[in-house]
C-alpha cells in the first residue's frame, strides 16, 4: 500500500509530463531514455548522479530532523550557502598552513558550526518567544544568500581571478574519489548520515522525544518535556546538517565557490522529503532519483533543447497527485 | 387571556451519544421578566440556550416564537427574529473598534458603516444609561463594559429576548450588581430574558421566575407569585434540592463531621448502591499550604495517604491551575508543596513524575495522549528514555511491548495489538490507557482531572473502581470533577474550589451533598 502510494503519483507524473512534452514538441519517449541514459545507465552519468546526490541526502537528513519535530527549517540555502561560503574560505588557508588532512577535518567542522549559527536566531525566536519559524528561517535565508554573496566580493575574494570567487582548495586536495572514479567520500559519508537519522529518528528516545513534539506540542508540555530546549535542539541541528551539505558539496566537488552561485538545494529538497513521508530510506531513494533527474535532464537540455528546468516541472507533476491522494484520504476517513 | 411567552421549548427532547441532554423540556420566556434557569453541571442549561438560540436542533418537541412552533431556526434567523444570546465567553474582537465589532455579521456587499454604526452605539449606549466610547478597541474595555458592549451588540436589531449565558462569573461583585440593575431595567422595557447563573443570590435578587433542570429535566419551577410569597433562606433551601437533588433541609444546618474510620485496612465500600467510603487515616502524604499563583489564592490542604481528595466546583474556577501546579506545569507563585514532607518547590513536571506525581489530564486528545503514536509507547510517554524500555537510548521493541503487553491485561484495553495507533482507540479505551501510564505503582500522590468525563456508563465504572483500587494501595488522591455524585462515590472529604479559593471541605457522609451544594451556589 505504501509502496503504492509513492509509485502511483510518479507514474501520474509521466503521463502528466509526456502531455507537456508532447505539447512542446518533444518525443516523451526520447526525452526519458535520453534522461535515464545520460543520469543513470553510463558510468560517467552514474558517478554525476552520485556526487550530485550527497548534498541532497544531507538536506533530507537536515529536514527530517527538523519536520519530525513539527517544525519548518525553510532557510536551508541560507545555512547551506554560508556554511560554503566559510569552508571554501578557510580551507585553502588550513591546507597551505597545516595540510590535507586538517584542512578536510576542520572543513567538516566548520560547516555544520556555521549552519548552525544561521539556523540559532529563528532557532531561539521559535524556542522561547513562540515566533513561527516559517517566517524567520526564511528570511534569514535570503540574508544568508546575499551575506554569502557579499563574504565572497568583500572578505574571501581571491585576489588572481576575474570572476569573484574565494581562493581554490586544488583537486587532489579535496575529499578522497573512491574506485578511481569522480564519486568522493562525501557520497558514502552523506548516506550514512541519512541513515543514522532515520534511526534515531525512529529507534531511539531522542527520536521519541521529537516526534512527541512534532506529533502534539501540548502533550510533549503535558509529559514533561522541556519543550523549548527540545525545539532550539531540533533546528539547530537541523541547520547543523544544512551547513554540513554546503561544507561537503565544497570540499568535494568545487573546491571553491563563486559569488553567484547558489544552487537552491533546500527548496528542492522540500518536497522530496515530503513525498517520502519523513521515512529515511525513501528519502534517501528519492534524493537519488532527484540527482539521476536532475543530471539526466542537463543533458537533455542540450541534446533536446528541453530546458533544464523541465525536472522541476515532473518533481512538481509528482507532487500534485500525491496532495491529490492525501485529500482524498482525509475525505474517506483513512 | 395573557399573550403567549414570547419564546419556548415545548416537550423538547435533545440526544448526544450516551447523554439525553434535554429530555421532554417545557419551558417559556415571557415579555417583561427576567426568568431565571439553574442547574449544576451538565444539566442541559447550555443545551437549552443552543435550542433557543439556533445553534442546535431539538430531536423532538418545537421551539416557539410567540406561540407558534418554528420550522427553521439557526443563529441567523434567531438575530433576524430579535433573539439576542450573550456567551460566557467574550465574542468581541479585540482588535476592533466597539463600533466595527457592531458591523460585524452584516450583509458582505454593503461597506461598513463606520460613522454611523458608533453613532447608533453612543444612542444604545445613553439609552441604557452607560457610557463606553465607540471608538476604543474592544480588548482594552472592562470586562463588565465588554460585556455591556456584547449586550447591546445582541440586541442592535430590535431585540425582544436577551439570553445570557453565566454573565457575571468573569465579573467582579460590584461590575455584577450594575449588571444585575441594568437588567432589571431592560427587562422593564418589555424585553424577556433568559438569565444563567449558578449563584442562587444572584438569581433570586434579579428573576422573576425561576426554573431547575437537572439531568436534563426541569425539577421544579418558582413563578412570581411564590417568589414574592416565600422567605429568601428557604426559596434558596427548595432550589437546592431541586437543582442537586436532596431532600429539602430548611433551613441548612450545619452536618456534624463524620467520626474517621480505621486506616484502610477495612477496605473500601463497594459502588454498586453504596454511597459511603470508610475513611481512612493514614500518614499525611501531601501538605499544600498557602498556595497562590495567577488564578489561585491561599490553597490550604492536606491529603493522607489512601486518602481521595475531592474537588467540587463550577468549570474554571481554578481546577486546571490547581491540577497543573501540582503536576509541576505552573510553578506557584507563593505557599509550599510537601510531598511526603519533602518542598516540592521549584521542580518541573519531570522531577515530580520521579517522586510518584501523576496527573491524569482532562484533555484526553489534546493532551493526554498522542493519537499518532502506538498504544504501546503512549504507556511510556512520560517515561521516554527510562530503562528497561530504553537502553543508551535504543528502543528495545521486546521490554516496550512486554510492558504494554502487561498494561493491556491488567487494564482491560481494547486493542487488536499493543502497536496499533492509539487514534483506533475508543474514549473509554484511551482513558484505560492514560491510567494504566499513571497508575504505574511507583504513583504516590494522583491528580485525577475529570477521569471519567465523556465516558458511558460501563467505562466509567472501570475508572472510579481503578481510582479506588489505587487508592487502597496507599496513593493519595485529588479528584478533580464537574460530577458531585462521582465525588460522593468516591471521596473521603470534598473540597469546593470557587474563583480560585477553597470555599469549604465537607466530609463525605450523610449530608455532605447538601453542604457542598451551600458551598457551590454561594
Amino acid at each position: 500500500m505504501n509502496r503504492l502510494r509513492v509509485l502511483l503519483p510518479v507514474a501520474v507524473a509521466l503521463l502528466l509530463c509526456s502531455a507537456v512534452l508532447l505539447a512542446v514538441g518533444v518525443d516523451p519517449l526520447d526525452y526519458y531514455a535520453v534522461v535515464l541514459r545520460r543520469g543513470l545507465l553510463t558510468t560517467r552519468g552514474l558517478q554525476e548522479s552520485l556526487t550530485r546526490s550527497a548534498p541532497l541526502l544531507l538536506i533530507c537528513a537536515s529536514l527530517l530532523v527538523s519536520f519530525r519535530a513539527g517544525l519548518w527549517n525553510l532557510g536551508v540555502d541560507g545555512q547551506f550557502l554560508l556554511a560554503a561560503v566559510l569552508v571554501a574560505a578557510c580551507c585553502p588557508l588550513i591546507d597551505a598552513w597545516l595540510g590535507r588532512g586538517p584542512a578536510l577535518l576542520a572543513g567538516l567542522l566548520i560547516a555544520p558550526a556555521a549552519g548552525a549559527a544561521w539556523a540559532a536566531l529563528p532557532a531561539a525566536l521559535r524556542a522561547w518567544r513562540g515566533i513561527n519559524e516559517i517566517v524567520t528561517t526564511l528570511m534569514m535565508s535570503f540574508l544568508g544568500v546575499s551575506l554569502a554573496n557579499t563574504l565572497i566580493k568583500l572578505a574571501f575574494r581571491d585576489p588572481d581571478t576575474t570572476v569573484p570567487q574565494t581562493l581554490t582548495l586544488a583537486v587532489e586536495h579535496r575529499l578522497p574519489r573512491l574506485f578511481g572514479g569522480t564519486v568522493h567520500l562525501g557520497v558514502p559519508l552523506a548516506l550514512l548520515v541519512l541513515l543514522a537519522v532515520h534511526l534515531v529518528l525512529t529507534r531511539t528516545s531522542a527520536g521519541l522525544r521529537l516526534r512527541l513534539l512534532g506529533e502534539s506540542p501540548r502533550a510533549a508540555w503535558h509529559m514533561g518535556l522541556a519543550v523549548p530546549r527540545l525545539t532550539a535542539t531540533a533546528l539547530l541541528v537541523s541547520g547543523a546538517l544544512a551547513g554540513l551539505a554546503g561544507g561537503v558539496d565544497m570540499l568535494g566537488v568545487w573546491g571553491t565557490m563563486r559569488a553567484d552561485w547558489n544552487p537552491a538545494y533546500g527548496l528542492t529538497v522540500i518536497p522530496v522529503v515530503l513525498l517520502a513521508r519523513l521515512n529515511g530510506f525513501a528519502c534517501a531513494a528519492l534524493a537519488l532519483l532527484l540527482a539521476v533527474l536532475s543530471v539526466g535532464s542537463e543533458s537533455a537540455a542540450v541534446r533536446l533543447g528541453v530546458p533544464s528546468y523541465f525536472n522541476l516541472v515532473f518533481i512538481a507533476a509528482v507532487l500534485l497527485p500525491i496532495a491529490a491522494s492525501g485529500i482524498w484520504q482525509r475525505r474517506h476517513g483513512r | 387571556m395573557t399573550p403567549p411567552p414570547v419564546l419556548a421549548l415545548r416537550r423538547a427532547d435533545k440526544r448526544f451519544p450516551g447523554v439525553i441532554a434535554c429530555d421532554g423540556i417545557d419551558f417559556a420566556l415571557r415579555a417583561g421578566e427576567v426568568h431565571a434557569l439553574l442547574g449544576e453541571n451538565g444539566a442541559g442549561k447550555s443545551t437549552v440556550v443552543g435550542l433557543l438560540a439556533g445553534t442546535q436542533r431539538p430531536d423532538g418537541g418545537a421551539v416557539c416564537l410567540d406561540g407558534t412552533p418554528l420550522a427553521r431556526h439557526s443563529p441567523a434567523l434567531a438575530l433576524a427574529r430579535g433573539i439576542g444570546v450573550v456567551t460566557q465567553h467574550s465574542v468581541l474582537v479585540p482588535t476592533m473598534t466597539v463600533a466595527e465589532n457592531m458591523l460585524l455579521g452584516g450583509a458582505w456587499w454593503q461597506s461598513p458603516a463606520r460613522a454611523s454604526a458608533a453613532r447608533q452605539f453612543r444612542d444604545a449606549c445613553a439609552g441604557f444609561g452607560i457610557a463606553i466610547d465607540p471608538n476604543a478597541l474592544a480588548g482594552s474595555l472592562s470586562p463588565g463594559a465588554q460585556l455591556q458592549g456584547e449586550i447591546i451588540r445582541a440586541l442592535r436589531r430590535k431585540g425582544r429576548v436577551l439570553i445570557l449565558d453565566e454573565p457575571t462569573s468573569p465579573l467582579g461583585p460590584a461590575a455584577s450588581a450594575h449588571l444585575l440593575a441594568h437588567l432589571r431595567w431592560l427587562c422593564d422595557s418589555g424585553l424577556a430574558i433568559l438569565l444563567i447563573t449558578h449563584r442562587l443570590d444572584e438569581a433570586l435578587d434579579v428573576a422573576d421566575r425561576v426554573t431547575v433542570l437537572r439531568r436534563g429535566k426541569v425539577t421544579g419551577s418558582l413563578d412570581p407569585a411564590d417568589l414574592a410569597a416565600t422567605p429568601r433562606d428557604v426559596l434558596t433551601a427548595q432550589i437546592r434540592a431541586m437543582m442537586f437533588g436532596v431532600t429539602p433541609v430548611t433551613p441548612v444546618t450545619p452536618v456534624t463531621p463524620v467520626t474517621l474510620g480505621q486506616a484502610g485496612a477495612q477496605g473500601h465500600g463497594t459502588i454498586a448502591g453504596q454511597r459511603w467510603i470508610p475513611a481512612c487515616a493514614g500518614m499525611t502524604r501531601l501538605h499544600v499550604a498557602g498556595l497562590t499563583c495567577n488564578t489561585l489564592t491561599g490553597i490550604d490542604f492536606s491529603i493522607a495517604q489512601g486518602e481521595i481528595l475531592g474537588v467540587a466546583g463550577i468549570d474554571g474556577n481554578g481546577q486546571t491551575a490547581l491540577a497543573e501546579t501540582l503536576a509541576g506545569h505552573s510553578q506557584h507563585s507563593t505557599g509550599q508543596i510537601l510531598l511526603d514532607g519533602t518542598p516540592l518547590d521549584g521542580l518541573r513536571v519531570a522531577a515530580r513524575h520521579a517522586r510518584g506525581v501523576r496527573y491524569l489530564s482532562d484533555d484526553r486528545i489534546g493532551e493526554g495522549t498522542v493519537g499518532a503514536l502506538p498504544v504501546a509507547l503512549n504507556l511510556l510517554l512520560k517515561r521516554i528514555g527510562a530503562a528497561p524500555f530504553w537502553r543508551f537510548g535504543m528502543h528495545r521493541e521486546a521490554a516496550i511491548s512486554e510492558h504494554a503487553a502487561r498494561a493491556i491485561a491488567d487494564f482491560d484495553i481494547r486493542v487488536p495489538q499493543p502497536w496499533a495507533r492509539l487514534a483506533t482507540l475508543s474514549g473509554g479505551n484511551m482513558q484505560k490507557v492514560m491510567l494504566a501510564r499513571e497508575l504505574d505503582g511507583a504513583a504516590r500522590l494522583i491528580i485525577y482531572h475529570k477521569p471519567t468525563i465523556g465516558l458511558d456508563a460501563r467505562s466509567a465504572d472501570a475508572v472510579q473502581q481503578r481510582i479506588r483500587q489505587a487508592a487502597a494501595t496507599g496513593c493519595a488522591s485529588l479528584l478533580i470533577s464537574a460530577d458531585l455524585d462521582e465525588l460522593l462515590l468516591l471521596s473521603h472529604r470534598i473540597g469546593v474550589l470557587d474563583q480560585g479559593r477553597i470555599a469549604g471541605i465537607v466530609a463525605n457522609g450523610p449530608g455532605a451533598r447538601v453542604r457542598i451544594a451551600t458551598l457551590m451556589t454561594q
